[in-house]
């Protein structure tokens, strides 16, 4: 129930224009900066941001962050606010995590009693992933598509020319984590590259936008999936074991940029990502720690994104993640990562395949990959800069 | 002037954007930068991310810089006129720490970028009287 235990303390807004130079962006920025100022507080002590994002102009194909809209990215590194811890309406990217958290949030609210949440997941038709023929460049891209900036690959790319630069991450780091997916893959009948792969086969996959290659990028599929959540005394009456959920969250850091460009421009230090700074509260919000998760399935739409991973969530620190995933691939040490086989062998599906791999291992019903005694897992998504979010799943309500 | 159009992606320039390719028209590279505490904010904003003053104004910058990093696009651009390999470079200027521009690297083997390498401003005319900065190696200190 929510009677009376939330007020308004601020508002703001600006002057309706018939026309005005000042951009969409800065009148969005505008009325916030007089809201937050109204409610006598600072940028600083503002940790959740939602809004509902919308293009003005429909018959854009490609909105332009700050022009056509204000994503709650552009808003948030406009207003120069710290590390949110809940974010709304984040973007349209990698994360199913999103979803969840809206219908937990419902349902701990009381707003709702059984919530149905699905994912879609589209290949393009007749044209190439990430192609266009649109030259004209507008918003935060006429600083980035006139330079050739045009593919999503080119953004880890850079970030990990960076982190190589720094001797953070190496080439063979990489690998491990392709490897990894493929040695379980193998053992999923719903994976599409099931085929083992050795580092000499790894280093040999086709560059693309070095260091990533083929083998490092997820490939495009249609698919849908979808779950039901509910509240753990109504989940008792119903057929399955229920997974309880510890934690699911959503977040964005400082300086993460707008939607369209990312942290490309302001993003302080690339050995970094978003998730170094969205993570810090998860365990404790889970009342778990990293080393009670029998699983972690670690999102690499990009394989690098899977060691970013293990560096934010705290199993590595700088420098150390793909030692870390080598033992992981060799088994010498937990936890198990991506039993289904990752994105990278189950196909781009933004991590939905993830949860419902989750949910089968702590129901114990994974089969020939079933991890012994599984009884929680962290399961996350999100890339470099956008699309910060986690869950933390167990069998055993504590 | 060439009137003909960019057969590549161009920028379409707007309200908040203007000065900058104006100024690139006239070979300088300008940037916004707030008059309340002295930011430099690109892309430009209207709004300053740091003291939330409305008083962004563009200002002319020294031009020198240091690649940052960059990706080498070995698989082409899957848009007009970036077929084949090509690199694309992030500088970050010397007038303010993490102050950075993506840019090309021009007047060389674009096969020798590195990062840490000093890089200085030019300008190059894309088609359509469009001039984008970009940079080159940088002989001085």
């Amino acid at each position: 129930m929510i009677r009376n235990r939330v007020a308004i303390v601020g508002m703001g807004q600006t002057p309706a224009y018939r026309r005005t130079e000042a951009s969409l962006g800065t009148l969005v920025l505008r009325a916030a900066r007089d809201a937050i100022r109204d409610a006598g507080l600072k940028g600083t002590d503002i940790d959740g941001l939602a809004a509902r994002v919308r293009a003005q102009a429909l018959n854009i194909a490609f909105p332009a962050d700050g022009l056509d809209r204000a994503s709650t990215m552009y808003v948030a590194d406009g207003l120069g606010l710290g590390t949110l811890s809940w974010c709304a309406g984040l973007n349209e990217g990698a994360n199913q995590v999103a979803a969840f958290v809206e219908g937990v949030h419902a349902l701990v609210a009381g707003a709702c009693n059984y919530v149905l949440l699905y994912n879609q997941v589209a290949r393009p038709k007749d044209i190439a992933y990430g192609a266009t023929t649109e030259l004209a460049s507008r918003g935060p891209e006429q600083f980035m598509r006139p330079y050739g900036w045009l593919l999503a690959m080119q953004r880890p790319a850079a970030w990990l020319n960076r982190m190589f630069h720094e001797k953070v991450l190496t080439e063979e780091d990489l690998g491990y984590v392709v490897m990894n997916d493929r040695k379980w893959a193998a053992r999923n009948p719903a994976a599409l590259l099931r085929d083992p792969m050795t580092m000499d086969q790894y280093l040999a996959s086709k560059p693309l936008v070095p260091p990533l290659k083929l083998a490092d990028c997820d490939m495009p599929v249609d698919a849908a999936y979808a779950w039901v959540i509910t509240t753990v005394e109504r989940a008792r009456n119903l057929p399955h074991k229920p997974i309880y959920i510890s934690a699911a969250q959503v977040g964005l850091s400082p300086h993460s940029g707008d939607h369209d460009s990312g942290g490309i421009f302001g993003f302080p230090d690339l050995t970094r990502t978003v998730h170094d700074y969205t993570m810090r509260t998860l365990w404790e919000n889970a009342g778990m720690s990293r080393d009670d998760m029998d699983i972690a399935m670690l999102y690499e739409g990009f394989s690098p994104m899977a060691l970013f991973w293990l560096q934010a969530l705290g199993y590595a620190g700088k420098g150390e993640a793909g030692a870390v995933m080598r033992d992981i691939y060799t088994g010498k040490r937990g936890p198990a990562v991506n039993t289904h086989g990752g994105v990278l062998s189950t196909g781009r599906n933004h991590g939905a395949a993830a949860v419902s791999e989750a949910v089968l291992q702590l129901r114990g019903a994974a089969g020939d990959r079933q991890v012994a005694g599984a009884n929680a897992a962290v399961v996350t998504m999100g890339g470099i800069m956008q699309d910060s979010g986690a869950m933390v799943l167990t069998s055993k309500q504590a | 002037m060439t009137t003909d159009k960019p057969t590549r992606p161009y920028p379409v320039a707007d309200a908040e954007t203007e000065f900058h390719w104006e100024a690139a028209r006239l070979r300088e590279l300008h940037i916004a930068r707030c008059a309340g505490c002295s930011q430099f904010i690109h892309p430009p904003r209207g709004m300053c991310p740091r003291c939330w003053s409305d008083d962004i104004r563009p200002e002319r910058v020294s031009g020198r810089g240091t690649v940052y990093t960059y990706a080498w696009n070995e698989m082409g651009g899957r848009a007009p006129g970036w077929d084949g390999g090509y690199l694309t470079v992030v500088v970050e200027l010397d007038e303010q720490p993490h102050l950075r521009m993506l840019t090309q690297l021009v007047n060389c083997d674009p096969r020798r970028v590195a990062i840490g390498m000093r890089v200085r401003v030019t300008f190059e005319e894309i088609g359509g009287g469009i001039i984008l900065p970009q940079f080159e190696p940088n002989p001085e200190p």
